[in-house]
């Protein structure tokens, strides 16, 4: 078995241990898989709504499928979602990494200075702002110290600093993206200071959405800009979050309004459960699914381990002010104001083009959150852009088997050939 | 090696080991190779159109169908 971990002596924080609401992902389960027990008689039916492959799956099925042998097999698949989760809930795997000396707080944001960690090869060496999304937390750019971009980036010479946004607290509470620009730029001018070099700008997801709105607004003493999974015109519904988007665009916006009012109104902020919420209806097998395969797995396993510690950082997301809900999902999702050179931050519109500096691109080819329609627009629209785009999804590009190789070197070399 | 879905949509490779005894019968795997040998046990064929049903939802959510149950994509 593997050992309980420690952090400094104390124990790691327990973990959440549950994709949330666990009431909703079981009965999205249940509920769908009852659908597929009624739908079985009339499944080789030329006329059912499957893709054409299904279509051809399912006539090879034959007829007349024994819905009692279903419902059997249904309740072994629920059970073993169930095995899964329990498995993932008593797992001994806690995170243990050290965090790096924090060198600013501003409300409950830490600006935490990666050229302090034991791995930094230069603690004077070129900073990287990094700019983390605000719906999950930003440890996934650190996830283990062998799963760690920063790490990794600060081995190579570089000085990460990352603006870790942390949970709202009671400042951050009427909080819009514009109030969370305002605090990355006193951010990037403590580094400045700090450093007296230009800096280069690192977003991730969302966070490379505001990293690219900042670079473009303020692009004095930048060095350069690097986006990964950031999403820039959404205009295209396809992949899951695009899903979302389709749900929304059918409410409209005063409806998406009035629903983000409410929320708050109850909650303060918009839970993570409202969001996993959101994704457990775009697929509501997408749990049952990856528990069940979860629960095959030797839990001593290295594979069941970092399904553990993802697993972990996944239910661990962040509320989010309902003026910054409002941005993303509103003026960004529904009107998609970025593309539409209409989005206002930091005191004006947003237009990459004004971007000078030299710019990384980096996209996934199998982002499903942030797909290629929506992040290579970047790529066309900034100047002195170049591009990289893994094989990989949303989440891989930062933690996945081929993010060292695939985002995470060409990414340090960019940034070295463009430090000054 | 095959992927595990890590959560919204994401993958991770891992190691997809399937236990024997994890569910009646054998494999889907197993239940298409023989397929032509001998008919398919009715509970091979469950686990088949419910291996397709999860499928087809996991798909149209990629493509960004919304919700995405097959009533819901006509």
């Amino acid at each position: 078995m593997i050992a309980e971990r420690t952090v400094n002596g104390a124990p790691a924080a327990h973990r959440i241990g549950e994709p949330s609401p666990l009431v909703y992902h079981l009965s999205a389960a249940l509920s769908t898989y009852g659908q597929a027990l009624l739908a079985a008689p009339r499944a080789d039916s030329p006329s059912f709504p499957w893709s054409a492959e299904g279509r051809r799956e399912a006539a090879a099925l034959g007829p007349d499928l024994d819905q009692m042998e279903i419902a059997a097999e249904i309740a072994t698949r629920l059970g073993a979602m169930i095995r899964g989760l329990e498995i993932w809930q008593s797992h001994p795997y806690r995170r243990a990494v050290v965090e790096p000396p924090a060198i600013l707080r501003l409300g409950c944001s830490r600006l935490l200075d990666y050229g302090a960690a034991p791995e930094a090869a230069d603690p004077d060496g070129p900073p990287v702002l990094v700019v983390p999304s605000l719906i999950n937390r930003a440890y996934v750019l650190d996830l283990e110290r062998d799963k760690s971009m920063l790490r990794f980036l600060a081995r190579g010479g570089a000085r990460p600093l990352l603006l870790d946004w942390g949970a709202p607290g009671p400042l951050e509470a009427g909080f819009d993206l514009d109030d969370y620009g305002a605090r990355l730029l006193v951010a990037l001018e403590h580094v400045r200071g700090l450093t007296r070099r230009p800096v280069s700008v690192m977003g991730y997801c969302m966070g490379g959405t505001i990293a690219a709105g900042l670079v473009a607004r303020r692009p004095e003493g930048i060095a350069s800009l690097v986006t990964i999974g950031a999403p820039w015109d959404f205009a295209s519904t396809e992949g899951i979050a695009g899903g979302i988007r389709a749900i929304f665009r059918a409410q409209g916006t005063a409806k998406t309004e009035q629903m983000l009012d409410g929320v708050a109104d109850v909650f303060g902020a918009v839970p993570v459960s409202l969001f996993q919420m959101l994704f457990a209806a775009v697929n509501p097998l997408q749990a049952a699914v990856k528990f069940q395969k979860f629960a095959r797995l030797d839990p001593s396993s290295p594979e069941a381990e970092h399904f553990v510690v993802l697993e972990d950082w996944l239910a661990d997301g962040m509320p989010m002010p309902v003026g910054a809900a409002k941005d993303l999902l509103i003026d960004w999702q529904i009107r998609n104001e970025t593309s539409a050179g209409r989005w206002r931050f930091l005191g004006g519109r947003v237009d990459p083009r004004a971007i000078p500096v030299p710019a990384l691109i980096v996209y996934g080819g199998k982002d499903t959150i942030a797909p290629p329609p929506l992040t290579e627009p970047l790529v066309a629209l900034i100047s002195r852009a170049h591009s990289v785009r893994p094989p990989t999804g949303h989440v891989g590009m930062v933690v996945g088997s081929v993010a060292a190789d695939r985002v995470w070197r060409p990414v340090a070399e960019f940034l070295a050939s463009h430090a000054s | 090696m095959s992927e595990v879905k890590a959560g919204q949509g994401e993958t991770v490779v891992a190691a997809d080991v399937r236990a024997t005894g994890d569910r009646a019968g054998p494999s889907p795997e197993t239940a298409a190779e023989t397929r032509d040998e001998a008919p398919a046990p009715e509970r091979t064929r469950a686990a088949n159109y419910l291996d397709l049903w999860e499928k087809h939802v996991g798909d149209a959510a990629a493509r960004g169908k919304g919700i995405s149950a097959p009533w819901f994509s006509r």
